[in-house]
């Protein structure tokens, strides 16, 4: 009997101590902070108890876009440290709110100070991992991601593997990882959701529309209302022709956050569906986040630069917009978007330069090839820019409106 | 493509200016006062520089003209109210707005922000009332619900209380330590019209206990958080007959033993699903020289477990609802269920392997008496072998010449240790449906009811259990008798793999209940 009992015994201390992190992972993040704010009175200055109410406010920054909860995080963060300025858990938030704040650099240096702390935590590599990715280093960022897949296989880390895969030119590869990371399933309803409009993307830009469109449907049900799901559906439609529908899509993700690119894909949509004044209110919109941006103090934001660029106007601040970025992004999404701008401002051959160094990781962007392409044939280099767009409209015939349309009557 | 897990996707300001929700947000606020036949609502929407932009657009006035604001505000403001439900017994409550009033004032970057109050009223009876704003769906802001009523009426239980942490949205606190409502929707339950002399009651802002003199005050609502949006109250178990029993006001004797028998069926075809240890049970069994005896003690173990483990977690989601995940504890006694099962089999197989070894050495007999050797297993003691043998003669494995009884087949020992573990293994693992049920009844009010049926449930459950096990018994006895067969090697080896099939089990089940292994995966 007795062997059964420590048997037992030793069983249920090895689960619970397993599944203590993973028991507040299972809550939504509404539900931690309700349970953890409860525990931050009972022990105010418990810096355990305000990190796990800080890392609550950082899942609802994701959740909703409400950018009020990562300035809690960022209080709490802040009283841990003046607590204790080597307070661990302390340091690792602070990485994810330099993260969130788009300021790689400093987020990098911070996930390193950690592993060489402790070189076995996969948070802290994923981090680093992520701010590589984003400022180009992408063998670097690779290996971070093995060592980070063969420490914790799971969705953080599949779904990472997935996209420095597919910025590699990996399709078949990342999809397959990025199906593996939804097959995993997440801690959070967010998480899963993420993964399924990145999955339902990456199938989209090569090229399978129908698989891509069930993901983003599924990424709705894990999420109700999950507005990068909509705006997915949004393009989608909007490439294929169904404008209405592509409307009622993007105007659900606005509804939930004013982003500029779903402002800047709604103009295109009235100005097709022939209504001017809500087109006109959609660009007016763009210049309004651009205005709240700046009295923010932002510094860079590229996804305003590439609707300026797209809608051929402000080509000074768009410029502006890059050249922040520029200091703490250097992806090749950044450089295409640079190159987009660049040749919007008359800048030929700056973003000729640009579009090869999107174009350099052969990632399977349509956008960079049809970006590369029209660059190329303002620049003189018909056979370049005609084989750049027949590249861009065999990954996906119909890969964005109005661009598909416009590299075909190029080709013709 | 912008991004993975971790990232996101816009740079959005380091400090938020003017707005202190974000420049994009909308904030909701409402206050239900209740009083006699009536209820005011006061519906305050706070909108920042985005959202209210786009609605200036959408009105095309000048936000500085305070005639135009109000007229425009006062046209919107039933569009407004009629996102906003108030219902009572299925049927939505007319709200009447007495007045709008609209303030613009200068945000970030010189734009404006708008703060409207729409005041209105609604007549009402004395019972329960819902209510949800479905205006701005998913938009991030503060959304605070406060509850109230005059001194002449009373409400039971409320799922908010009279604090208003925002001053209707005047004030936004910033401590992290005060919570950021997310209130939507609401429940008030009991509204009466009696006079009390109770002052109102401040607890926590989810549920609040307000005092009603008239009728007694329910138990504490345990929903989980997950369930309160989407689900009525004690509605945890949707549509099926037990649920349904359960929400009934009286309970007859009848009625009660129905629900006995349905508890009972459902706990057998539960068990019938994967996943319940018939397989372990019918090894263990088959290996062992199990009896029907033995399979009605594993039978009673996994009742009492189960029912023990059911009414512990439903009651651990009852107080302890925020720190408490009932999925999360299930996936956790998987686990334990799992590691535990791994240890029997690992028991059993030294155990038979052992035996089978030192059979391999000893037992090498006669049966015209040259050599003979019952010292296969040396611990054991020779009253319980007496005992033993009584149970197996009937066993077809075992046989008897001279006046002595033995197997030639190296079999486990039954042990009360190891079937009381195999018992505890398989009845930790709460069946969803039993604990679904459980919280049903304790949500309701009626632990006692509960349990009943649990009882119920977990009995049907072992049943089941118990028959795989006696049929496993059973089938052992047909095979053939005669001493040629049982002291072929391969029959010799039967309850060693037994015992490697338990633990094969055990470990799957482990993998799967820890997350190791994706079930549906390891199933294809």
């Amino acid at each position: 009997m007795m062997p059964f009992l420590l048997a037992l015994l030793l069983s249920a201390v090895f689960a619970f101590g397993q599944t203590r992190v993973s028991l507040k992972a299972q809550l939504t993040a509404d539900e931690r902070i309700v349970a953890e704010e409860i525990r931050l009175k009972a022990q105010p200055d418990n810096p355990e108890v305000q990190a796990s109410l800080a890392s609550a406010f950082i899942q609802k920054v994701r959740e909703t876009t409400d950018f009020a909860y990562l300035n809690r995080a960022s209080v709490l963060v802040d009283r841990m440290l003046a607590a204790d300025p080597q307070n661990y858990d302390g340091i690792r938030l602070s990485a994810e709110i330099e993260t969130h704040r788009h300021n790689f650099p400093h987020a990098a240096e911070l996930a390193a100070r950690l592993l060489q702390r402790n070189p076995s935590d996969s948070g802290a590599m994923g981090m680093l991992g992520d701010c590589l990715m984003e400022m180009g280093q992408y063998d670097k960022a690779g290996k971070m991601y093995e060592r980070m897949l063969a420490s914790s296989p799971n969705l953080a880390s599949y779904n990472r593997i997935a996209y420095q895969q597919f910025v590699s030119g990996e399709s078949e590869k990342s999809i397959d990882w990025m199906g593996m990371a939804i097959q995993s399933g997440g801690v959070t309803p967010e998480n899963l959701a993420w993964c399924l409009v990145e999955f339902g993307d990456m199938l989209f830009k090569t090229g399978r529309t129908a698989d891509a469109h069930a993901a983003y449907l599924q990424a709705i049900e894990a999420l109700p209302g999950y507005h990068r799901a909509y705006a997915a559906l949004g393009r989608e439609a909007a490439a294929t022709g169904k404008f209405e529908e592509a409307e009622v899509d993007f105007m659900k993700a606005q509804a939930v956050i004013p982003l500029p690119e779903y402002a800047g894909s709604l103009e295109a949509i009235y100005t097709k569906l022939g209504d001017k004044a809500k087109s006109l209110e959609q660009r007016n919109l763009v210049d309004v986040i651009d205005k709240l941006a700046r009295v923010n103090g932002e510094k860079g934001n590229r996804m305003i630069a590439l609707v300026y660029a797209n809608e051929n106007r402000e080509p000074q601040r768009a410029m502006a917009w890059m050249e922040g970025e520029l200091d703490t992004r250097k992806d090749v999404y950044t450089y295409d978007a640079l190159s987009w701008v660049l040749f919007r401002a008359g800048k030929q051959h700056e973003a000729e330069t640009a579009s090869r160094t999107a174009l350099a990781m052969h990632t399977p962007e349509p956008m960079f090839l049809y970006h590369a392409g029209v660059i190329a044939l303002a620049g003189g280099k018909n056979q370049d820019g005609r084989d750049l767009l027949k590249q861009a409209l065999a990954l996906n015939p119909e890969f964005s409106y109005p661009e598909a349309q416009d590299a075909r009557e190029r080709l013709n | 493509m912008t991004g993975r897990i971790g990232i996101f996707a816009l740079a959005l300001p380091i400090a938020l200016a003017a707005h202190p929700m974000g420049n994009f947000s909308v904030s909701h606020y409402s206050r239900l006062h209740f009083k006699s036949g009536a209820v005011e609502v006061t519906y305050v929407l706070d909108l920042a520089e985005i959202p209210a932009f786009q609605l200036l657009g959408n009105w095309q006035i000048d936000w500085k003209n305070q005639d135009d604001l109000s007229a425009k505000s006062t046209q919107q403001a039933p569009e407004w109210l009629d996102n906003v439900d108030l219902m009572q017994a299925g049927r939505r409550l007319p709200l009447h707005i007495q007045f709008v009033q609209p303030r613009a004032t200068e945000g970030a970057g010189g734009l404006p922000v708008l703060r409207i109050a729409v005041q209105a009223s609604a007549v009402v009876k004395p019972g329960d009332v819902t209510y949800e704003d479905r205006n701005f769906p998913g938009r991030a802001g503060w959304k605070e619900i406060v509850i109230d009523h005059d001194s002449g009426v009373a409400i039971a239980k409320s799922s908010q209380s009279v604090t208003d942490i925002s001053k209707a949205l005047t004030v936004y606190p910033t401590d992290p330590g005060i919570n950021q409502p997310q209130d939507l929707t609401a429940q008030v339950d009991g509204y009466t019209v009696r006079p009390v002399t109770a002052p109102v009651a401040t607890s926590s802002r989810h549920v609040t206990e307000l005092p009603a003199p008239v009728a007694p005050a329910p138990v504490t609502e345990s929903r989980p958080f997950s369930q309160r949006s989407s689900q009525g109250p004690g509605a945890v178990v949707r549509g099926d007959f037990l649920s349904k029993m359960l929400q009934r006001k009286q309970l007859g004797g009848g009625l009660l033993l129905l629900g006995i028998f349905a508890a009972f069926g459902l706990g057998a075809m539960h068990a019938l699903s994967p996943g319940h240890g018939k397989t372990i049970v019918a090894a263990y069994l088959v290996g062992s020289r199990g009896t029907l005896k033995h399979a009605g003690l594993l039978g009673f173990t996994v009742t009492f477990t189960h029912t023990f483990t059911v009414f512990l977690i439903g009651l651990g989601t009852l107080f302890f609802q925020q720190y408490f995940v009932a999925e999360k504890v299930v996936s956790v006694l998987g686990t334990v269920s799992g590691l535990s099962i791994v240890s029997v089999g690992l028991f059993l197989l030294y155990q038979r392997s052992k035996s089978l070894m030192e059979g391999a050495g000893v037992h090498l007999h006669s049966h015209e008496g040259y050599f003979h050797s019952h010292d296969v297993q040396p611990r054991r003691t020779r009253i319980a072998e007496l005992r033993a043998a009584e149970s197996l003669v009937d066993d077809g494995l075992v046989h008897s010449h001279g006046g002595s009884t033995h197997s030639h087949v190296i079999e486990g020992e039954i042990t009360p240790g190891s079937l009381i573990a195999l018992g505890i293994s398989g009845g930790i693992v709460p069946c969803p449906s039993a604990l679904i049920l459980m919280l049903s009844a304790i949500a309701l009010g009626r632990p006692a009811v509960g349990l009943i049926l649990l009882v119920a449930f977990s009995t049907g459950l072992a049943l089941v259990l118990m028959a795989c096990g006696a049929v496993a018994i059973y089938a052992k006895s047909l095979m053939p008798r005669s001493e040629g067969f049982t002291r072929r090697p391969l029959l010799r080896l039967i309850p060693v793999f037994s015992a490697v099939v338990v633990i094969c089990l055990g470990l799957v089940m482990t993998g799967v209940s820890a997350g190791w292994v994706q079930s549906l995966r390891f199933l294809s």
